[in-house]
């Protein structure tokens, strides 16, 4: 039991008078501080049988009275480890806590609108602190979930900074409508979808609305996964919750936290393109097959291209090092009954392209505590403002890196884009539309006033305000100088658009905490209401026809405008909200929450419904027979929890009949109906089963948690396939299909090593998901007959059964139903396209003041083959068209002569080979590939510097660090990266950031 | 203490459901517009019912495009030849029942009338339209309701008639008989007729007035063989002479001519879909019109054939396009297109002075017709033709002055029961089950009670 605290102040104690007589009784009195020497206010002190219990006032002072010499006494406090001292004599005592880290059980966990201790858990949170996200050189908070929390897939669609991510906890539970978490950000809603940005949408994947936040700024993300934590969110947790808290933590004294990091990103893995040799030699083999000479237009090989001439493309467009930076101050003070925080944040990156792109981001966080511990009346505010500037380009410039390797240079001998070669026209010149740019100001400001009001001792009164507002602003260019001099572009065609977005929202949640302790029984329990409104807005203006490119940032410059998008929506949502929380002995907790909704997304008479779970846990390991007998279990809790979620990720007015406007008649603009509403659609429930296991053995030094699943989602919202002539083809409706997701989530924790200067732990995770499509009723005659196949995963895709004819060296389909032309039932092949298992390992090492930490994640999946993503057959050449380089791996396995058993086609210059290749690439099984990866996702090291060094100055604390991310792949995938799975997008990059961290 | 709890709870919870179904209630989105709104306020009201002549006139079948009935049911019918696959089948009269085309017609036809019942639904209930808006706009919707019920009952024989957007009931309904929908389209006409007033509402002829609804109700009864209700509409229209008068063969389709009786107006800034589908500049993509036809049809000297027909040679084939339409594109908008207009009403009302024996006066209307193209009136030539040759001469002049206009050739032959004595010989895969197109497999696949046409 080594990792028992260390007393710090009580050696005075035992070095104190052994000779006293047991009988005597005394007070004792002291003072309770933890390790920074900050009191301990509300700690509870009590003899070992409880005969005598106080605790510590705000200044961390107590006393008790009578204590007979010898008698244990016990110090508990929420986020410390709880200490036992035996009294020796009566005494003026100072006693140390410790930051209750290890003590697992201890943790308090964020459950939303409640905090709950970590052995007392009924549902299923995962945790992921500062501790972790600080060591990661990351610029959204979902990087620094992947791999780490078990149940949530998050996918990184591009290396873009501020570009967009895939996140789904326990799978996909809605057929159409959305499966996105609901994010709470210091208790305010946060938009799960993308920031609206249709002008850019190539380039950042969906800007993700949580590239906002500065990950160092976040103190914890809890994560909520089963029935038991999320029903309290009622309808929208049916995809679970996550709850990102930013750092509060403040202290009397005054503190100034210094961070500084510098680095550089990179794209980790290149993709292996022919060089000019072996392309033309792939260009000749497919004028061989076609049997064909090169006509006047085959630039790359009849002679205008000098065919020695090679050009590393994917090097030229994006092979650059992007610079990173990132600084931050906080400052942090106070006084017993009003404290502050404030911290500043400015992140830089450029990009890997070629041309002068880059993201900043600059945040203000703010915190602000009023009242003392034992105040009635306490408040908290929170606020936050972010701004980024993000200057990018509207097409990912991966897009052209399988030029031809021969194609002429870029730029003229003068710096000027190339347009002419040898007498000839370049159509297509990869660096032109690096002028086609898209500038944009995002602008985030989100703030939350937390007041608590002591109506009586058990009984609290709060009341938490917030307010969320994201708004941007871009505008996209695309001027004459990136378009094909030839094409003789006029004023018309130089086109800029300007658009305008925001989402805002607000929240206002009063509620009620009543809490109990009745001897051996603890109730805790809650109740409150939720009242939410949020608007978006989105305008987008295309002008053009501007006289020069130098003035399209000027929108009165342009001479003709139209509205290319014009929305808005708004949504209001009302909750009330009740928990009920029981624990008896400490061991036996259950715990219920339920939750009515009523959300103006619903017509009448469905916008409420009633969501509900229960929880319960036993920790077994503190039943005597298991506690005599099983001495090496230190720790063991069995919870299980079911519950009712809801779902209503589907757009606003979706029940209302509503007339859009349409083109004009006679000049006025005339009105349609866009749809047929269905005022009766509801909610889509998912209902949530869960059982786990979590062991701690050998004190804790061993930690296991086991998880199974089972989610069902029904009365899923789709459109449902009506006859035509009652005026539309679909309706939104309830269908009573089913969904399921079922999942194994292990987890462990291994303290391999814990001495005084020595501690390596080791942890991992795995999650084993399956999804499946229970029912659907009238499968075959909807419009997602072709889609999904009942019993299947909902991801499943099905392929013609194509190969390569060792005939004729092009794909075949095979007739499955044998009635001579190829119809849906050939596609008789079923290949499921997502993540089979995944998991990571973390391993940290510290020894004195170094640390190391190590991250693997892994994946073993299914994707995009490389082949999905190469757009034209090999061999394959037109003088506008950019993707005719191929990857080498294609040499491998072509057809080359009558009778080859081939895995790709023959070469062939022949548009007919562009339908015949998209058969087996896009329609066949070729477009499937295992996508598994083992990737080093996270390194960091650190090296605290002992304090003895500075003693004279006033440093707290000195940490230097390296940090690196996504450094290492281990694949068998072919194409430029597992992840993201495209040619044409920029995978997500390599890291490395060197950083130093000071405390004064 | 629990007192105190449970007083709480209740009171939050009563709060609650008194002031949270309030507070979850949503304006519209500002970016559209609820129907209870359209019909608080005229100028909505009269947008939503523009929004079905747009609809109409845009594209598909009402416009004039590849898609129109004009289109597939002169393919059909021996107007045109097909030069693409997509419409090979109208052509060949093999029409699949999956059929994209078909399923387009059905279903936008469908819509408009979804569109006109919401529209008489919002005049019904309580709205803020002030009266003479709401007949105005009663009479609209009324007509576009018959007309577009008048071409699906003539297209697909028995249709599923609906007079409310209740799709639940809707959806579960069986094709209501031929005889009932003609029915209720003479019973909307007639309400119709009483609503709309002689004038154009607006300075175009491209909202319905009451010769527009008279035309349509001559066209039905031409149809059901009522010769005297035919007669009857006809004449009224025709002694509408301060509107109405037939005008030299180049300007009949000019936006707003004296012949036209309604128009439908097209995309702001440009002409007719047709002009643009029909008017060849290079080999046809889509259509052109029969090399027999053009040869066989016209009587020597026929104006009709020079001003009205065109030809391009291509690779030393020659193809003919209709040249009604003049422009094939341009933003100097001259043409809007035709619907209805006086010609056909001459000959209609032609027809049925034929059979009601009143031979004088139906060749007095042929020749109306006859003089314009700068033939030889009957009343010269053949003043005592019999009234067998007369309605043959009737049938014939049908087809050279409405030709490629609106299918009328197709509807002409399937009355007259003489589709497959014509078509019969020069269509390979002809059968007779072929005048009704097939109901779309999407409505039959999600409406149990309907059922196929025969030989689908």
């Amino acid at each position: 039991m080594f990792k028992k605290i260390t007393l710090l102040g009580v050696m005075a104690l035992l070095c104190l008078n052994f000779g006293v007589l047991a009988q005597q009784r005394t007070p004792i009195s002291g003072t309770i501080i933890n390790t920074d020497g900050q009191p301990i206010p509300n700690a509870n002190i009590s003899t070992k049988d409880k005969t005598a219990t106080t605790q510590s006032d705000d200044k961390g002072n107590f006393k008790l009275n009578g204590i007979a010499i010898g008698t244990s006494i016990i110090i508990t406090s929420i986020g410390y480890a709880s200490k036992e001292i035996t009294m020796q004599k009566a005494n003026i005592v100072t006693i140390v806590l410790e930051t209750a880290e290890q003590n697992l059980q201890e943790v308090e966990v964020n459950a939303g609108y409640y905090r709950v201790r970590d052995r007392e858990r009924t549902g299923s949170i995962s945790r992921i602190t500062s501790e972790t996200i600080e060591k990661q050189p990351i610029n959204n908070p979902l990087q620094a979930l992947q791999g780490r929390v078990p149940g949530m897939e998050i996918t990184q669609l591009t290396g873009v900074p501020g570009g967009g991510f895939r996140v789904q906890i326990r799978g996909r539970n809605s057929i159409s409508s959305g499966n996105d978490p609901l994010y709470v950000v210091d208790g305010v809603t946060f938009p799960s979808s993308r920031i609206n940005n249709a002008n850019s949408n190539n380039i950042t994947q969906d800007a993700s609305p949580l590239s906002m936040i500065n990950p160092n700024d976040i103190s914890s993300i809890e994560v909520l996964k089963d029935a038991d934590a999320t029903a309290i969110y009622g309808s929208r947790g049916a995809n679970g919750v996550i709850l990102i808290t930013t750092k509060n933590k403040t202290s009397e004294n005054l503190r100034v936290n210094v961070n500084y990091s510098k680095g550089l990103s990179q794209v980790g893995n290149r993709l292996n393109l022919m060089n000019t040799e072996q392309y033309i030699a792939m260009r000749l083999e497919a004028f061989k097959n076609d049997g064909l000479n090169p006509s006047s237009t085959d630039y790359d090989v009849n002679g205008v291209w000098d065919k020695n001439k090679y050009t590393d493309w994917q090097s030229e467009l994006i092979g650059r090092n992007a610079g990173i930076s990132n600084a931050s101050v906080s400052v942090s003070g106070g006084s017993k009954s009003a404290n502050y925080m404030v911290s500043g944040n400015n992140y830089s990156e450029g990009t890997v392209f070629a041309g002068n792109f880059g993201y900043n981001k600059l945040g203000i966080n703010s915190s602000l505590n009023l009242g003392a511990n034992e105040s009635r009346l306490k408040a908290s505010f929170v606020f936050g403002y972010t701004q980024t500037k993000s200057n990018f380009l509207l097409t990912d410039p991966t897009t052209y890196i399988t030029q031809a390797p021969n194609a002429p240079d870029a730029y003229d001998e003068y710096g000027k884009l190339n347009w002419r070669y040898n007498n000839t026209d370049i159509i297509l010149n990869p660096m032109a539309p690096l002028n086609n740019t898209i500038d944009a100001i995002t602008n985030n400001i989100i703030g939350n006033a937390v007041v608590n009001y002591k109506v009586l001792d058990n009984l609290t009164f709060k009341t938490s305000v917030g307010y969320n507002k994201i708004d941007r602003e871009e505008l996209a260019k695309r001027p004459n100088i990136a378009k094909y001099p030839t094409s003789n572009p006029t004023s018309a065609n130089r086109e800029s658009r300007f658009g305008n977005n925001f989402n805002k929202s607000w929240i206002v949640e009063p509620q009620l905490n009543y809490a109990v302790n009745l001897g051996n029984s603890k109730i805790n329990s809650l109740v409150g209401m939720s009242f939410q409104e949020n608007e978006m807005e989105y305008r987008n203006i295309l002008a053009s026809g501007f006289n020069g490119d130098e003035v399209m940032n000027n929108i009165s410059s342009a001479s003709v405008f139209s509205i290319a998008e014009s929305n808005y929506s708004a949504y209001k949502y009302a909750a009330l909200f009740a928990r009920l929380n029981y624990s008896l002995f400490d061991r036996y907790f259950i715990n219920l929450t339920a939750r009515r909704d009523g959300s103006s997304r619903f017509g009448p008479g469905k916008q409420f419904a009633n969501f509900w779970a229960i929880g319960t846990a036993w920790v077994f390991s503190d039943e005597k027979f298991i506690k005599n007998n099983i001495s090496f279990l230190s720790f063991g809790k069995i919870r299980a929890s079911y519950g009712v979620t809801g779902n209503d990720q589907i757009a606003n007015y979706g029940y209302m009949q509503l007339y859009n406007n349409t083109a004009s008649y006679q000049g006025t603009p005339t009105l349609n109906i866009g749809r047929i509403a269905n005022p009766d659609f509801a909610w889509e429930t998912n209902k949530k089963a869960e059982i786990s296991l979590e062991l701690g053995l050998f004190g804790d030094l061993a930690n296991f948690q086991f998880a199974y699943f089972q989610n069902r989602s029904s009365n899923q919202l789709v459109g449902l396939s009506l006859p035509p002539s009652v005026g539309s083809t679909t309706i939104q409706a309830n269908l009573p299909a089913i969904v399921q997701n079922t999942g194994l989530e292990l987890e462990a924790r291994l303290n391999i090593i814990k001495r005084k200067s020595w501690d390596w732990t080791t942890s991992i995770n795995l999650t084993i998901p399956k999804n499946k499509l229970v029912s659907y009723p009238g499968l075959e005659n909807s419009a997602n007959a072709t889609n999904y196949i009942i019993g299947m995963p909902l991801a499943i895709n099905r392929y013609y059964d194509t190969t390569v004819d060792k005939q004729t060296g092009l794909y075949t389909v095979k007739d499955f139903n044998g009635n001579g032309v190829r119809d849906d039932a050939d596609c008789y092949l079923n290949k499921f396209i997502g993540q089979i298992f995944y998991g990571g390992l973390q391993n940290s090492v510290r020894y004195k003041h170094f640390s190391l930490d190590l991250f693997v994640s892994f994946t073993k999946q299914n994707g995009n083959s490389l082949l999905y993503g190469i757009s034209y057959p090999p061999g394959y050449f037109a003088p506008g068209v950019s993707n005719v380089n191929q990857p080498i791996e294609i040499l491998n396995s072509r057809w080359t002569k009558v009778g080859d058993d081939a895995n790709i086609p023959k070469f062939t210059t022949l548009n007919t080979g562009v339908s015949n290749f998209n058969l087996g690439k896009t329609t066949g099984t070729q477009s499937v590939d295992d996508a598994s990866f083992i990737r080093l996702k996270n390194v960091s090291l650190s090296y605290s510097i002992p304090k003895n060094w500075f003693n004279s100055l006033k440093i707290a604390d000195l940490q230097i660090n390296i940090q690196g991310q996504n450094l290492f792949t281990l694949t068998k995938y072919a194409g430029l990266d597992p992840e993201n799975q495209y040619l044409n997008r920029l995978p997500p990059l390599r890291t490395f950031l060197a950083g130093i961290k000071l405390t004064f | 203490m629990k007192i105190i709890r449970s007083t709480i709870i209740l009171a939050l919870y009563m709060g609650m459901n008194l002031s949270c179904k309030k507070f979850i209630e949503i304006e519209a989105p500002r970016s559209s517009i609820v129907p209870s709104t359209v019909f608080d306020n005229n100028d909505l009201a009269i947008s939503a019912m523009l929004g079905i002549y747009q609809q109409m006139a845009v594209t598909g079948y009402a416009s004039g495009d590849m898609n129109s009935i004009s289109s597939v049911c002169g393919l059909s019918a021996d107007e045109f030849l097909v030069h693409n696959t997509t419409l090979a089948p109208f052509f060949q009269n093999q029409l699949p029942i999956d059929n994209s085309t078909i399923r387009g017609i059905w279903t936008a036809i469908y819509a408009r009338i979804y569109n006109a019942n919401t529209i008489l639904e919002g005049l019904q209930s309580e709205n803020k339209i002030t009266p003479p808006i709401t007949e105005q706009l009663q009479g609209e919707a009324l007509f576009t309701r018959a007309f577009n019920y008048f071409y699906l009952v003539r297209l697909f024989g028995d249709v599923p008639l609906y007079l409310t957007t209740d799709y639940k009931s809707n959806s579960i309904a069986k094709r209501t008989p031929i005889e009932a929908v003609y029915n209720q389209i003479v019973q909307d006409l007639k309400e119709a007729e009483t609503k709309l007033s002689d004038v154009y509402i607006t300075s175009d002829r491209v909202r319905p007035n009451k010769a527009t609804v008279q035309s349509l109700l001559a066209k039905v009864f031409l149809d059901l063989r009522d010769w005297e209700n035919a007669e009857k509409y006809t004449s009224i229209i025709l002694e509408k002479t301060s509107l109405y008068s037939l005008v030299p063969l180049d300007d009949v389709f000019l936006k707003n001519s004296r012949e036209t009786i309604w128009q439908l107006m097209p995309t702001a800034n440009s002409n007719t879909p047709a002009g643009s589908l029909l008017i060849l500049t290079s080999a046809p993509a889509a259509l052109s019109l029969r090399p027999d036809f053009v040869s066989n049809s016209f009587e020597a000297n026929d104006l009709r054939k020079t001003s009205w027909i065109k030809n391009i040679v291509v690779q030393g084939t020659t193809y003919y396009y209709p040249f009604k339409y003049k422009v094939k594109s341009s933003t100097t908008v001259t043409e809007y297109s035709m619907v209805f207009r006086l010609a056909e009403q001459y000959l209609i009302r032609a027809e049925a002075r034929a059979y009601r024996d009143k031979l004088s006066g139906a060749i007095e209307d042929l020749d109306a017709i006859r003089l314009r193209a700068g033939l030889k009136p009957f009343k010269d030539t053949n003043p005592s033709i019999s009234k067998a040759d007369l309605l043959v001469a009737i049938q014939k002049e049908r087809f050279v002055e409405l030709f490629s206009e609106w299918g009328n050739r197709w509807f002409d032959l399937k009355r007259n029961g003489k589709s497959t004595e014509v078509l019969g010989p020069i269509k390979t895969q002809w059968s007779p089950s072929a005048i009704l197109f097939p109901i779309p497999k999407l409505e039959i696949d999600n409406n149990k009670n309907i059922v196929q046409n025969d030989g689908y």
